[in-house]
């Protein structure tokens, strides 16, 4: 928060400078200052709680108007995607440099763009302004653009204008574009001296510095987390705004089960006689997915999909993530047809989408106070990451284990697998709740014994309750 | 098993630190303080036992250099530990962190100041106990004499009583201190104490608060009369007066199977034990009876047999087992341990209100550190993967080599390969293990060409192109 009054300084000296110098070069700072006081209607600030079972955590996020009825898109970031939804809570919208509190509604998050959306109540909706009512421009690279900048929330949300030139663009596979320059805080529009929307201000990316400290010299990366010089290009945000989950979960998610796509370097690709061509190395095939089922085998390598070849990025990296864009983008029950090298040979195979098990934050879980922990259900994405069988995946998982309390005394630890329940086997998650309901239901019970499954080893843990 | 820590109540490995000290870097961190002169007259003699004075002309400095492939290179480091002789014919014991079969020189400087070369016998990092010998050639054609000591039985020591720890802390040769036994049966076990080699499965130690710093490493820890009661080994550090020494009665018995092997050959199961400690209500158990299983490794003996986490082992061969306490455990690890390999051990298994008997058939136990070697010009060292390794990190076979290092700007380091790869194959073959790559390493040394490199990293299948 020690950044805020700084900042302020630098902002305000900066609007000086806006108002004085951009007065000679531009089409004077009356121009500037019409066109950022109709644009900070399209930037809102949200402040939401998560709760856990001791506690709940504030944290402000920035979010840009895209519809009349107050419609707001976050970024990917703004909100940890495991995060179950129902731990998301009290949604409050602000006007830029507003005090007032507006309701807002947590609609969820797109798998496809990771993007979150939200709902403002209708009163605060009638007073905002989507970014689509300024028209949407390519800008040129060398152009002038500007952006917003917010505050916190200790100075109502202040709106400052910053600006910039747009440096260089990339597609990582998205097209974003990069100004040296802040072009505002992460969520918030960018625009061109005309007024035309240009791009949605994402996460900045670390710039090297060197650090002098007591004569050391160290090389650092450095992050600005309220401001930031790299935007989603205005073609990219328009084209999926209108993605809006149906509900935060229960979504079906397109997926065929592979994992671990390494992404193959111009040098490799010729050693495989895939001269200028764009590859991507299979390394793990879940057991019985849509991929397995088509025969598809670990050490694969995907050339084409649906008979287009897969492209080239600069970072060569993107092409994982192009690839499994392109996935996200069927629907279960859509067939692929994929062009693989195996064996040094060129075939294509037939790959059945399916809908993808269920998300890490759509998994059941249940807090025993009385016990100080949190069980929560297992599910494939579990399995893959503890590389376990099907027939090995059984049992609870420990979500939380309140600090101090018996159970923390015991030297259980969040993320072991309760594999048995006082000499219970556990197979599934009800029956592992209903085992802990007993045992917090009991007042006579003077301790309880699990078998829990941590890296890789098992160990028998005492919980005393008495 | 033995791997890893199983003792809840043993909540200080890990958060102290400690040190083994035999292998101390050079000597220029040291530092004197001079606190003015004191009177020459000795505090021990005239009443010094023969003994003593005989053992402090055992007592020997051993200086190691051993090569290391850490880095991606082949660097040779060398350090200073301590060491006892033990026969006429030259044997001297010391501590497997101090001469390990990577060492390249053993030079050891008798009481008399004299240095003569010596050669490994055999070691056993799991006790912590090396044997070499002396070139008894180059001794006798230089009329060198020196004592040998001889051992005590550690059975008999009590708390309490005064010992005397001999050796070479930061090199100042023939350094005695003194302490008591503090207590005569300490358990820990380590993964990472023994150059990253486990220890401690098998046997407890001594405690003493006779100084021991490092260098000590491999002295031997005595009773005033100058018998072998232990062999000095680690401290903590940070702390006081605590040190820790390998009993007698462990080391008479690794010493002679290192004298007729040159290994100690062990027996493995596969299981992690656990301790009963307040779990006998849970379990239903009498009062000191029973080994708790907390870990039966995949596809170990053990697994094969049946056996699960949390069953109790009752009895070995019909031998009663009783592993209430830590400090037990490593004497039942022992015994099945100490079954020759390939032998079938029944073990009586209470498995919730019923009993049943197992029938395990033991194999080698092998270490989780393989072999390893390094590359000069690929700028790359490996190692081969243990079963233990392939199994702590599920792979599904130990083929391959796990990479331990790269040099910075060098092939392998340049084509991307790290740290922590598993090469899994080189232009398309299958490299099963350390002799599979040094063969494609000969080749490519006769005629640099590029090479197809594919590795495992964290699971993930890549591709590397190595470049001359």
């Amino acid at each position: 928060m020690s950044l805020f009054p700084r900042l302020y300084r630098r902002v305000f000296l900066l609007l000086v400078f806006q108002m004085v110098g951009g007065a000679v070069c531009q089409g004077g700072a009356g121009a500037i200052q019409t066109l950022f006081d109709e644009r900070i209607k399209s930037v809102v600030a949200i402040e939401f709680f998560v709760e856990t079972e001791v506690d709940r955590r504030p944290t402000t996020v920035i979010g840009m108007v895209i519809d009349a009825e107050g419609l707001i898109l976050l970024l990917d970031q703004a909100i940890p995607g495991w995060l179950p939804p129902d731990q998301l809570k009290g949604f409050t919208v602000y006007q830029a440099g507003k005090r007032k509190p507006y309701l807002g509604t947590y609609l969820g998050q797109d798998y496809l763009t990771g993007w979150h959306y939200l709902r403002a109540e209708k009163t605060l909706a009638d007073q905002l302004t989507p970014f689509t009512e300024f028209g949407v421009d390519q800008p040129p690279l060398g152009e002038e653009l500007w952006g917003i900048g917010l505050m916190g929330k200790n100075f109502n949300f202040l709106p400052f204008y910053l600006n910039g030139r747009l440096s260089f663009t990339q597609q990582v596979p998205q097209k974003v574009g990069f100004s040296i320059e802040d072009l505002g805080s992460p969520g918030a529009p960018v625009f061109n001296t005309a007024g035309a929307f240009v791009g949605w201000t994402a996460n900045g990316i670390p710039s090297e510095r060197i650090l002098l400290l007591n004569g050391e010299r160290y090389n650092v990366a450095l992050q600005n987390k309220n401001g930031s010089g790299a935007f989603f290009m205005a073609s990219e945000v328009a084209d999926l705004i209108d993605r809006v989950p149906a509900s935060p979960v229960g979504q079906s998610i397109p997926w065929i089960g592979v994992f671990g796509l390494e992404p193959v370097t111009p040098e490799v690709a010729s050693f495989f006689k895939l001269e200028n061509r764009s590859a991507l190395v299979v390394s793990e095939i879940l057991e019985n997915s849509p991929a397995d089922e088509a025969g598809m085998e670990k050490r694969d390598i995907i050339v084409s999909i649906d008979g287009v070849e897969l492209p080239r990025f600069n970072p060569g990296r993107a092409v994982a993530t192009y690839f499994e864009k392109q996935i996200l983008l069927r629907n279960p029950g859509d067939v692929i047809r994929l062009g693989l090298l195996r064996n040094k040979e060129e075939q294509e195979i037939v790959v059945t989408v399916d809908r993808q098990p269920k998300w890490l934050k759509e998994a059941e879980r249940f807090y025993f106070e009385a016990l100080g922990i949190t069980i929560r259900e297992f599910v494939t994405f579990d399995r893959i990451n503890r590389h376990l069988s099907e027939r090995e995946g059984k049992g609870v998982v420990t979500n939380f284990v309140k600090a101090n309390s018996q159970a923390g005394a015991s030297g259980l630890q969040v993320g072991d697998l309760i594999k048995e329940i006082d000499g219970v086997v556990i197979t599934g998650y009800a029956q592992a709740v209903s085992l802990m309901a007993a045992i917090a239901a009991d007042s006579s019970l003077t301790e309880f014994v699990l078998l829990i499954s941590r890296n890789m080893e098992t160990s028998v843990i005492r919980v005393r309750l008495k | 098993m033995l791997k890893k820590r199983v003792a809840p109540s043993i909540t200080h490995r890990g958060k102290l630190r400690i040190a083994f000290f035999g292998f101390v870097m050079g000597l220029s961190c040291l530092g004197f303080l001079f606190t003015g002169c004191q009177t020459t007259n000795s505090t021990f003699s005239p009443g010094v036992h023969p003994g003593f004075e005989n053992l402090l002309n055992a007592v020997v400095r051993i200086d190691v250099r051993e090569v290391t492939f850490e880095d991606g290179a082949k660097r040779y480091v060398a350090g200073v530990g301590s060491g006892v002789i033990l026969s006429r014919d030259g044997l001297i014991l010391t501590n497997a962190h101090v001469v390990s079969p990577r060492a390249v020189e053993i030079s050891v400087t008798l009481a008399n100041l004299e240095r003569v070369n010596a050669t490994l016998v055999g070691w056993d990092h799991w006790t912590d106990l090396a044997l070499i010998r002396i070139n008894m050639d180059a001794a006798s054609r230089r009329k060198l004499k020196f004592s040998h000591a001889s051992f005590g039985s550690s059975d008999l020591l009590k708390p309490g009583q005064t010992v005397y720890a001999v050796g070479t802390p930061h090199g100042l040769s023939r350094t005695v201190t003194r302490g008591i036994i503090s207590n005569t049966d300490r358990y820990f076990e380590t993964t990472d104490g023994v150059k990253g080699y486990e220890t401690g499965s098998f046997s407890t130690w001594l405690q003493t608060d006779a100084a021991i710093n490092p260098g000590n490493s491999g002295g031997p820890l005595v009773t005033s009369d100058g018998k072998i009661i232990g062999i000095n080994t680690r401290t903590y550090l940070g702390a006081q007066n605590l040190g820790f020494a390998i009993p007698s009665m462990t080391a008479i018995r690794i010493k002679n199977e290192l004298l007729k092997k040159g290994r100690v050959e062990r027996s493995y199961i596969g299981v992690i034990p656990g301790v009963l400690q307040d779990l006998e209500g849970f379990f239903q158990l009498d009062a000191n009876s029973g080994m708790l299983i907390n870990n039966v490794d995949l596809g170990s003996p053990s697994a094969d047999a049946g056996l699960r986490a949390g069953d109790i082992i009752l009895a070995i061969n019909e031998d009663k087992v009783d592993g209430r306490f830590p400090e037990q455990l490593p004497s039942i690890q022992n015994r099945i341990a100490s079954f020759p390999v390939g032998s079938t051990i029944d073990l009586l298994i209470k498995r919730g209100d019923e009993g049943f008997i197992f029938p395990v058939v033991t194999e080698l136990l092998e270490s989780r550190v393989g072999e390893e070697w390094g590359f000069d010009q690929w700028g790359l060292s490996v190692q081969n993967i243990s079963k233990a390794y392939a199994r702590e990190h599920r792979l599904e076979s130990d083929r391959g080599v796990l990479v331990i290092g790269t040099q910075s700007a060098y092939p392998a380091a340049k084509a991307g390969i790290r740290k922590g790869d598993i090469i899994t194959t080189i232009n398309q073959i299958e490299i099963e293990d350390l002799l599979g790559i040094r063969q494609i390493y000969v080749a490519f040394e006769e005629n640099p060409e590029s090479l197809l490199f594919e590795t495992l990293r964290n699971r993930s299948v890549s591709f590397y192109v190595l470049n001359p």
